[in-house]
């Protein structure tokens, strides 16, 4: 008993970190006023102390405030992303799987782009079409729509030859119908599975965009431009760059953990781990 | 004797408790013998296999008990110095013989490295003949082709001739064949049991048989155990377990089983219900729930009794099940006329 | 089967081909997209609209999409990847300057990676489930969730700000002596090869744990086989295959991180001319790297896929 109640703690603690963080982006600033922006020049580089719980940076910044804004820049990349990705490639997949020459032609850019390594990719259209969080989420999206077009499409292909699937047909069901009643309720499992591996991806791209300059720019709070601003400050104040360094590792490990945790779940259903398939991107 | 099973228990962890898989359970063998362990799925018999070589380990069940080898105990050894047995003196064939083979690497390759890391002193090219002949003897056609060919380019046939020439290749005391047939077709199955026949008489090696199949051990084995839920419920010679069971558990196997030459729309008896589930074993009988000959008496354990020197059941009434076995049941069929 | 595995990896290059054209007329029409040209840029700030238009004619930009991507790709045949906007040097040029320290940093980090994650591997699958493979597994999913540049900024604050061993930033050149510039990557391969590790130790330790159990691995203890020739003779080259293929797709990563990584540790390779790049939207030489290392990432998986099939003969040729 005791050694199924340990081994269940991890899913705890995956959903737990994705729960707090959602909390600190989403719920926090409702009953407390946070300022990313505002500066206090007399608190610069301040130690975390009662009035700045994580303390303040360069421009005397509170640390906190900044990195529950970042929290939100991360958890909205992420979010907004995987939803599009998802939804492109799906229909890219579906596309490809039923309509012989544009579905071929389709897969082919697919296949192109999946030659691409994912985050240079992302960086060099950020780079050509500008620097903001909705460019940042178009090059991302543009990233992994791939990912969700190849697994659909390849479940389509297995599926018609599939017994159930041609009995449908041959009983007459209109290929809408057989979409939606027999091919995608077999590939939710694997998209959910994909879906958080290319969120925790996703976020970790952002934030090596931010922190190598090419993403978002300062004063945006977001956790990479964050590190890179404090990488100038490790050796007088340890606290600019560690909680940002803390925050992405935390979430990314957080969602890796739920990832892990549904892959278990839904294993054997025949969904492919992410680790597998998010191939390539995570920088 | 060269091999003396003693009280061997083995019990398996698993998240609904402890499985008492193989309860108490003795067992010899003697040179040369042949010797069927017959149960169906679930009784144990394949731990008993495992269990004999060492190959269950103590991270993943509590064993009991002593096996004694040629004199000593093997039971007690480390698996440093057991490694010395195995393949030398103790061998075995396994069910899947093609997922016994390393799909990786050439059959022939596997031979040789079995024949030489185990004679350091073999020249490659001694080697190289004593496989071919190793191929030879178990019947593998166009060995040199063969030698060079991997698992996945074989049939299922040709794969346990294979492994029964690496199981052989050192010359065994003893092999252990868990279902060596019940992977293959009708046809080849009957190949290989006859060449499992062969070479007992020819290198004198011991077999214990591993089988759910009564004609397996028909065909087969000079002695029979029969295993039910853990325990051996019936020992005897061949010949005269198969046809006069005693134990009504083994009577029952025979009355589920197709023969030759009965009545054409005869109905197979199932048992009914299912074996006890062994986290909790019975206390009394444990083929008790089952058996349609249960007394009251039944409730308390029956020990394997000796029925006559040669023969025990693990029943309070076997003369009266002989009694039964004479009147109710057809009498199974000459058991080694079938093969050779 | 020599001649077997040239033939097929000939096949393999060939089948690359249409990837390698699609991926170059993806990168063409990404920068055709470019709202706002490098016309503008080149013509500086008080040019008049009558002066842009006349460097945008100079440099073709007026010409329609078909021709400008004919005259680009007839350029790439010749070697020719354009001129850098900014710098005084061809895209060619530049590239090449700047890949060492790149190359370098990415082979030693895979060295690591690899000489860490396949014994890890095969340990945790032999003992699939007790407190070591759990270890592996918290490494595993950690590795994976701190990106390199956490890492490489930890390795930072523990080795050369609390410890003081190793210099904190900036690169040797090989011409100054290999063991020198091993020196100067000690941790910035340490912080990638971490994050590489992490995901082939995955793949490594599921199929080690299958291989493990396998009846074949069975069947060889057995024989009566030494541990140590299990393991090596068998279990690791059974199960090898799948790991061949996680090296491969983390070339991907590797090239990714080693950007990455490179900013943090302030070494002046492709990274560096990258965030530069990005900077000055060069684009000729943004287009040269996604290219480059594009084609080098197809020809590494294909590589992968000829050791995959020469280990592997179940694959027929």
């Amino acid at each position: 008993m005791l050694k199924k109640r340990l081994r269940k703690i991890p899913s705890g603690v995956g959903a737990g970190i994705v729960a707090f963080w959602l909390f600190v982006a989403y719920i926090l600033p409702i009953f407390v006023d946070l300022d990313p922006l505002a500066t206090f020049p007399v608190e610069r580089l301040s130690p975390p102390s009662a009035e700045f719980l994580l303390g303040t940076d360069q421009f005397g910044r509170s640390m906190l405030d900044r990195i529950a804004a970042g929290a939100r820049i991360s958890l909205e990349v992420g979010a907004f992303t995987t939803i599009l990705a998802a939804a492109i490639g799906i229909t890219i997949g579906l596309i490809g799987g039923y309509v012989k020459y544009l579905g071929g032609l389709l897969m082919r850019v697919t296949d192109g782009l999946m030659a691409f390594p994912g985050a240079l990719f992302a960086i060099v259209l950020v780079a050509v079409f500008g620097q903001g969080f909705l460019q940042i989420v178009f090059a991302l999206t543009v990233t992994f729509v791939p990912t969700f077009a190849r697994i659909t499409y390849g479940e389509v292909l297995a599926l018609q030859g599939a017994g159930y699937v041609r009995n449908a047909v041959s009983v007459g069901c209109t290929t809408p119908r057989v979409i939606v009643r027999h091919i995608l309720p077999n590939l939710i499992p694997s998209l959910i599975v994909q879906a958080t591996f290319v969120c925790a991806t996703a976020i970790i791209v952002e934030a090596s965009l931010g922190f190598i300059g090419a993403g978002l720019a300062p004063p945006d709070p977001s956790w990479g431009v964050m590190v890179s601003e404090g990488q100038a400050f490790m050796r007088v104040a340890w606290w600019v760059l560690v909680f940002p360094c803390l925050a992405i590792a935390s979430l990314i490990f957080g969602l890796c953990l739920l990832g892990d945790k549904i892959s278990d779940r839904v294993e054997g259903r025949g969904a492919k781990t992410g680790a597998e398939t998010a191939e390539g991107v995570v920088s | 004797m060269l091999l003396q099973v003693q009280d061997l228990s083995i019990n398996y962890a698993s998240s609904a408790g402890r499985v008492h898989a193989v309860d108490n359970l003795s067992l010899s063998v003697g040179e040369g013998e042949i010797i069927a362990v017959v149960g169906e799925s679930g009784s144990g018999k394949s731990s008993v296999g495992l269990a004999i070589p060492g190959l269950i380990t103590a991270s993943i069940a509590t064993i009991s008990g002593s096996i004694w080898f040629k004199g000593e105990e093997i039971s007690r050894l480390p698996s440093h110095d057991l490694r010395k047995f195995r393949g030398k003196e103790i061998s075995m064939i396994f069910q899947n013989a093609r997922a016994a083979l390393n799909p990786v690497r050439t059959v022939g390759d596997q031979l040789l490295e079995t024949l030489q890391t185990r004679d350091k002193d073999l020249s490659a090219s001694r080697a190289r003949a004593r496989a071919l002949e190793l191929f030879e003897l178990v019947g593998i056609s166009d060995p040199i082709t063969r030698l060079g060919a991997y698992p996945h380019q074989l049939s299922g046939g040709m794969c346990q001739r294979v492994m029964i020439a690496l199981a052989v290749s050192l010359d065994p005391s003893l092999l252990i064949a868990d279902e060596p047939t019940s992977a293959l077709d009708v046809t080849v199955k009957v190949q290989i049991l006859q060449l499992l026949k062969r070479l007992t008489a020819q290198i004198g090696t011991s077999i214990i048989i591993i089988t759910h199949d009564l004609n397996v051990a028909r065909a087969l084995a000079d002695r029979v155990a029969v295993m039910y839920a853990g325990q051996i419920v019936e020992l005897g010679p061949a010949v005269d377990v198969l046809k006069t069971p005693k134990m009504p558990y083994t009577q029952a196997l025979f009355q589920s089983l197709p023969r030759l030459g009965g009545e054409r729309g005869e109905q197979l008896a199932a048992i009914p219900g299912q074996p006890p589930n062994l986290t909790a074993p019975p206390q009394g009988c444990r083929f008790a729930d089952r058996c349609p000959h249960a007394a009251n008496i039944c409730q308390s354990a029956p020990e394997l009794f000796g029925i006559t020197d040669s023969r025990k059941a693990r029943c309070f009434f076997p003369h009266d099940s002989l009694l039964r076995a004479q009147t109710s049941f057809n009498q199974p069929e000459e058991p080694k006329a079938a093969i050779s | 089967m020599g001649s077997n595995i040239f033939a097929y990896s000939i096949r393999r290059i060939v089948a690359g081909v249409p990837v390698v054209l699609i991926v170059v007329f993806l990168t063409f029409a990404l920068t055709y997209l470019t709202p706002g040209d490098a016309a503008v840029y080149l013509a500086g700030d008080d040019a008049t609209p009558e002066q842009v238009q006349e460097v945008r004619s100079s440099l073709g930009l007026d010409r329609p999409f078909l021709e400008q991507f004919l005259t680009w790709l007839v350029g790439l045949f010749s070697g020719n990847l354009g001129n850098s906007l900014v710098l005084p040097q061809t895209v060619g040029e530049a590239l090449l300057i700047r890949a060492e320290p790149t190359i370098m940093l990415a082979l030693f980090a895979q060295v690591i990676a690899v000489a860490l994650a396949v014994p890890l591997g095969v340990l945790a699958g032999k003992f699939y489930g007790g407190r070591f493979d759990r270890a592996v597994n918290v490494f595993a999913v950690a590795g994976i969730a701190v990106p390199p540049f956490v890492v490489g900024i930890g390795l930072i604050l523990l080795l050369s700000v609390v410890l003081a061993l190793f210099p904190a930033t900036g690169y040797v050149r090989l011409e100054d002596g290999l063991l020198g510039s091993l020196g100067s990557l000690v941790m910035p391969a340490i912080a990638l090869g971490l994050a590489q590790a992490a995901f082939i130790v995955r793949i490594t330790r599921s199929t080690m744990k299958e291989v493990f159990s396998s009846d074949f691995i069975l069947a060889a203890t057995m024989r009566g086989f030494s541990e140590k020739r299990i393991v090596l003779k068998h279990v690791v080259r059974a199960g090898i295959g799948p790991t061949i293929s996680a090296i491969g797709v983390s070339f991907a990563t590797l090239i990714n991180g080693a950007i990455v990584v490179e900013i943090v540790f302030n070494i002046p390779g492709l990274g560096r001319l990258l965030t530069s790049a990005v900077e000055s939207r060069d684009v000729p030489i943004l287009q040269g790297l996604l290219l480059v290392i594009t084609v080098a990432y197809v020809l590494l998986n294909i590589l992968t896929d000829v050791v995959q099939a020469a280990v592997n003969p179940k694959v027929s040729f």
